[in-house]
């Protein structure tokens, strides 16, 4: 049985339009997908969706299987011990994530006391040791930092300890490189790919951005207009993709990403 | 060698607070020759903006000097800055905050004919321009917000072109779009460029765009400038570690 599974997933605006269109994929334990699309394809919505966070008005229909339990039926406190616990969202921008007037430490301490119980001193020890799993550097400095101290790259290692806390199942990645600096997204690719093959957190990796997504991800989703148009392999997306928006996104990537043959 | 249209000799610029100094700009040098594309790469903190605002003779540098046409950019001389403005223009990377909401599209792209004070057929003009962007000259009455992201680059560029410009600057022109629309505005640029016979100056934290479209490259870190040159010998053979360092973090897909 797959870990994560969702089956025609729908969500639709107040006035009834599909913004995700009968999604349907599924993710294996330890396993890892992206998911990619262009702007308004529903690939965002689809990671809300699964958290149970769509925005007011908008709603869900199909299922979202975490170990064969439809998490859109589940009543609301229920969805929050699973929320963070056993599924986790990285976001784009860490500053619209992290609380501004909260330092670091405190932030990491929360998830850890609400779903490990942990507090003080202990709560502070295992947030000093996210911190290092998630390669920050003088950690103590860092736990006493606020947000708005840290460089963007900083930032997004702090959400990812964040997001790390409870030791989550599943990794839901949003854009996590696409604010930051070339050089940093490279690190923030490695710091990602390393710490779910360390911790068996399987991944679903969301992005615009095909070569980021093969880098890191086993498993595509292609989203184009709500739908999920191809579900396969990067490796067989690459080799030869069926459906022709795929194949669109990979004439498109390959001819703006490229770099010179004669390096 | 012929005198190139712009030059920048040795920029510097410096930002002071009452508490504290930030160099954004120490001593940076290029030359757009006639018909020629240079690519300025850096990231964040950079000194690209900074260098840039020198370039269009927005902001005046600390020291050292901008040339257009052998003439200094001095930004009081009125008669020199309509010839420049008419000769540079330039293309944003956000069109949503670079086109006015309230005004529809055929004004818009007037506007620099209108306050360049440029002669002709302003409406023939704008249905031209609009054709040669790849769009329909009948959107001309709309407004912005009735554009896709892709497409308000293109009435972009449209206006930029409008006076006829011998160099058109595109700051992070595709930064904003979709990985198939800046695919087909980097082909417009590239060809427009080609058909008009413009330089263009192009600002990207993005290797693989400019290593497409620009012959030269300069790369730029914390306000300086790292190495310099063709395009094609510096990818090939980069001197600098850094510039190592940015090709490497170039995504790449597999087998290409």
């Amino acid at each position: 049985m797959s870990l994560l599974e969702i089956r025609d997933l729908t969500v639709r605006t107040a006035d009834g339009r599909p913004v995700v269109d009968r999604a349907t994929w599924s993710l294996d334990a330890g396993g890892r997908l992206g998911i990619i699309g262009e702007s308004g394809s529903g690939k965002s919505l689809t990671a809300l969706a699964i958290l149970g966070l769509v925005p007011e008005g908008m709603t869900v229909t199909g299922q979202v299987l975490l170990d064969g339990v439809d998490l859109l039926t589940l009543p609301a406190r229920a969805l929050r011990r699973v929320r963070g616990a056993r599924v986790a969202m990285v976001f784009q921008e860490p500053l619209t994530a992290l609380d501004p007037l909260m330092t670091i430490g405190r932030q990491i301490a929360g998830p850890l006391r609400l779903h490990r119980g942990l507090r003080g001193a202990a709560a502070r020890a295992a947030a000093a040791e996210l911190c290092r799993l998630v390669q920050l550097p003088e950690v103590e400095r860092v736990l006493d930092s606020y947000p708005w101290q840290l460089s963007g790259g900083q930032r997004q290692r702090a959400g990812l300890a964040l997001a790390l806390a409870c030791e989550p199942d599943v990794l839901l990645a949003d854009e996590p490189t696409t604010a930051l600096d070339v050089t940093v997204q490279a690190e923030i690719l490695t710091l990602l790919d390393d710490v779910t093959r360390r911790t068996g957190c399987s991944l679903v990796f969301i992005s615009h951005d095909l070569p980021v997504v093969a880098q890191l991800a086993e498993d595509l989703a292609v989203m184009h207009d709500g739908a999920v148009v191809e579900h396969t392999t990067v490796a067989a997306a690459l080799a030869g993709a069926e459906h022709p928006y795929t194949r669109e996104l990979i004439a498109a990537a390959r001819a703006v990403s490229h770099l010179p043959e004669d390096r | 060698m012929s005198e190139p249209i712009l030059r920048a000799t040795d920029l510097s610029r410096t930002f002071a607070t009452p508490t504290r100094s930030t160099t954004a700009l120490a001593g940076v040098s290029l030359a757009v020759p006639a018909r020629r594309s240079l690519g300025i790469v850096g990231e964040s903190g950079a000194g690209k903006s900074t260098l840039l605002r020198l370039l269009l003779g927005l902001d005046r540098p600390d020291s050292g000097t901008v040339h257009f046409r052998g003439e200094e950019l001095r930004p009081r001389d009125r008669a020199l800055m309509r010839r420049f403005r008419r000769e540079v223009q330039v293309v944003f990377q956000d069109p949503r905050s670079s086109l006015d909401p309230r005004m529809r599209v055929r004004d818009i792209v007037a506007e620099p004919l209108r306050s360049l004070r440029v002669p002709g057929d302003h409406r023939a003009r704008v249905a031209e321009l609009l054709a040669a962007v790849g769009l329909d000259p009948d959107m001309a009455e709309r407004y912005p917000a009735q554009f896709s992201g892709g497409q308000r680059q293109r009435i972009a560029i449209a206006r930029a072109l409008a006076p006829r410009p011998s160099v058109l600057i595109a700051d992070e022109p595709v930064s904003a779009l979709d990985v198939t629309v800046r695919q087909q505005i980097l082909a417009l640029l590239d060809r427009l460029r080609e058909e008009l016979g413009m330089s263009l100056v192009m600002v990207s934290h993005d290797m693989a765009v400019v290593g497409r479209l620009c012959e030269d490259v300069l790369i730029m870190r914390a306000g300086r400038q790292v190495e310099a040159g063709p395009t094609r010998e510096v990818f090939r053979d980069p001197q600098e570690a850094y510039t190592r360092e940015l090709l490497a973090a170039v995504p790449q897909l597999p087998g290409a």
